[in-house]
């Protein structure tokens, strides 16, 4: 009987600091036990016991780490408390001391618990903002694409006149003649049932290029519409532009910058003008190689679903390779102080020959029986833009 | 291991100076030492010498934790080999006091602001002590990380300004400036209050924000937190001397008008 007896008493002992007046200012090591309606503190031999109602007890929170129980009392008008020993002997007296006895004892759960629901809080948010970005990373194409897909059409028309304005166009620009005629009828054929509304531009330029400006407007130089042999050829350069205002390539581009810029925004804590700059460089150069070669295997389908003749895209690439080859080789001495008028739409895409590669690999997968070559009066076009750089 | 004989020297700008037995050793950290005697070893270890369950790759990591709470990475331990006692100084790195806290009085353990540990006895750790509280992290003036110092012994804090320590008795609660508390015993509850008055929080100059601290324990304050005297001689140093006297600028004007006088009726 006796040994069971202290058996239990020794399992129920919980081990505790005791604060209060004479004693140690670091408090005192006892022992407490919870007997029914009573708490009694006492040393190990339980030679003094102090019984206290627990009704007198009242539950506040103390400790650095806001996470310890203390349960204090009035003693001859003067506070005293204990505190559990580490948080082992704490669970054992919570789960010891009845609930809703005790006052403040359910609000120091309350608080405990709000503390940790704050930091798993702070832990989900950080986790889901990290999975976030990664996701945003990761699917960085999508995202770009929906966002550039969210612009709306009239404010992408509102940028294109706004860079035509800017490029003079009055004054550089053919809106009309035989050599406009025939590029918007080729382009027209190209673009039937389009969502945008083309406008052709002929440029009195004479360096070998073509390019698009948002909201459909592209604009063919001279010394391009000189260099094509055949007008499958230019339905080539157009196809290619076209892709580049269908997919509103200029729009992403704009937005990679942003979005380079605003890393190196959170990375530096601030940036200047330079760095920007560098940023928007550094983009559009990566950028560029897959978004051509987007555009080169996109204008193929396009003007294979139109029944025109692809084989105009290979040859005319070749036909720009071996002209800027020449032109290097050639003119090698005149070429530091004459920036040639050669291909700088070419001087954009960089790795040529893989790119010829493609687009013949392309072709030859994708054979297209009822497609047609398209005729023209390349003489007129040529009278044309003779009048247009006399003036 | 026996008591240290030590001395606290100086009032303002303090030292301790160390009388160690034959075998003694005291850790401080580095760079605090004055003098030393000749019998003196010095060494340096790593973090605080304590052993990790992770074995050198833990006492690193340990090392790095302690580099957060305003600690270098490695600490240095005078021993002294020789047979009789001998001298050695440990020099407070900036004005203010030095206060001899006996972790054994404090429940074998004190939390403390970053930096505050000056030198003690071998086997002390000085830990990273994390605010839990969000708001008393933000708002409490000592930031998220504390030093938590916990071992047997004597351990040597200091701070800058004068040092003055309060026991608190359960339940016993009382205001702080934020910023102007150095340390205090593990069972001390840290909080910030809200000052009250909108008037208060933005004219009285304490913030929006009370620090209180509620017992059992001790509490050790400082009058003068670093970032305020630094605040204060910044502001002289740029302004420059300060308020001239009226005195000195007659002087100068008297200066100027007789180098005015001579140009003018010089030979």
């Amino acid at each position: 009987m006796f040994p069971q007896a202290n058996e239990i008493i020794t399992m129920n002992e919980i081990k505790i600091t005791l604060y209060g007046p004479d004693l140690p200012i670091g408090g005192q090591a006892m022992y407490c036990v919870v007997e029914q309606d009573e708490l009694h503190i006492r040393t190990l031999l339980a030679v003094h016991v102090h019984a206290i109602k627990l009704t007198e007890l009242h539950a506040s929170v103390v400790g650095f780490e806001h996470n310890q129980l203390q349960l204090s009392w009035q003693h001859q008008a003067v506070d005293c408390s204990l505190i559990p020993m580490g948080s082992d002997e704490q669970k054992k007296l919570i789960a010891a001391l009845p609930k809703n006895i005790i006052p403040g004892l359910l609000q120091w759960k309350h608080s405990t618990q709000s503390q940790s629901w704050v930091w798993k809080g702070v832990l989900y948010t950080f986790c889901v903002v990290v999975l976030a970005f990664g996701l945003l990373v990761w699917q960085y194409d999508r995202v770009t694409t929906w966002a550039v897909n969210q612009v709306s059409m009239k404010t992408e028309k509102n940028i294109g006149e706004s860079v035509l304005k800017s490029l003079n166009a009055k004054q550089n620009f053919l809106s009309n003649g035989e050599a406009v005629k025939v590029v918007a009828t080729i382009g027209n054929k190209i673009t039937e049932g389009s969502r945008y509304q083309y406008q052709w531009f002929v440029s009195k330029d004479p360096a070998v290029n073509a390019f698009a400006i948002p909201g459909g407007i592209i604009v063919v130089n001279s010394g391009l519409l000189k260099l094509v042999d055949s007008p499958n050829e230019l339905a080539a350069v157009l196809a290619h532009e076209v892709q580049h205002v269908e997919e509103r390539h200029s729009l992403k581009n704009m937005m990679n910058s942003a979005a380079m810029a605003t890393v190196i925004l959170a990375v530096m804590g601030d940036a200047n003008a330079f760095v920007l700059l560098m940023a928007h460089q550094a983009s559009t150069q990566y950028f560029n190689r897959q978004v051509e070669a987007d555009a080169d295997l996109k204008g193929i389908q396009l003007l294979q679903s139109k029944n025109i003749d692809a084989q105009g895209m290979s040859s005319f690439f070749k036909k720009m390779d071996m002209y800027s080859n020449s032109k290097n080789t050639g003119e090698n001495e005149n070429s530091g102080d004459n920036p040639s008028q050669v291909a700088s739409w070419f001087s954009s895409h960089p790795d040529t020959l893989i790119r010829i590669q493609l687009i013949e690999e392309y072709v030859a997968s994708h054979p297209c029986n009822t497609c047609t070559k398209l005729s023209w009066d390349k003489n007129a076009v040529l009278a044309d833009l003779a009048r247009f750089e006399k003036k | 291991m026996s008591q240290f004989d030590y001395k606290i020297q100086g009032s303002d700008l303090q030292y301790i100076h160390f009388t160690l037995n034959p075998g003694q050793q005291v850790i401080a950290e580095q760079g605090a030492m004055m003098f030393v005697d000749d019998g003196i070893l010095i060494d340096t270890i790593l973090g605080d010498g304590s052993d990790s369950r992770f074995g050198v790759m833990g006492r690193f990591i340990n090392a790095i934790k302690r580099s957060f709470t305003g600690e270098s990475m490695f600490s240095s331990i005078y021993s002294n080999e020789s047979n009789h006692p001998q001298g050695l100084a440990i020099a407070a790195p900036g004005p203010g006091e030095i206060i001899p806290v006996n972790l054994d009085e404090q429940g074998g353990a004190i939390i403390c602001q970053k930096g505050a540990y000056l030198a003690g006895e071998r086997g002390q750790k000085i830990q990273l002590a994390f605010q839990k509280r969000l708001r008393v992290g933000f708002f409490g003036g000592e930031g998220f990380v504390m030093q938590k110092i916990s071992g047997n012994g004597i351990v040597f804090i200091h701070a800058s300004g004068t040092l003055k320590q309060v026991v608190l008795g359960p339940n016993n609660r009382f205001k702080v400036d934020t910023g102007c508390l150095v340390g205090m015993s593990s069972s001390v509850r840290y909080d910030i209050k809200y000052a009250g008055k909108l008037k208060t929080g933005l004219f009285g100059g304490e913030g929006l924000f009370y620090a209180t601290v509620s017992g059992p324990g001790v509490v050790w304050m400082q009058s003068l937190p670093l970032n305020r005297l630094s605040n204060v001689l910044m502001n002289a140093a740029i302004t420059g001397r300060g308020k001239g006297s009226l005195l000195g600028k007659l002087y100068l004007f008297g200066i100027i008008a007789f180098v005015i006088y001579s140009i003018f009726n010089g030979e």
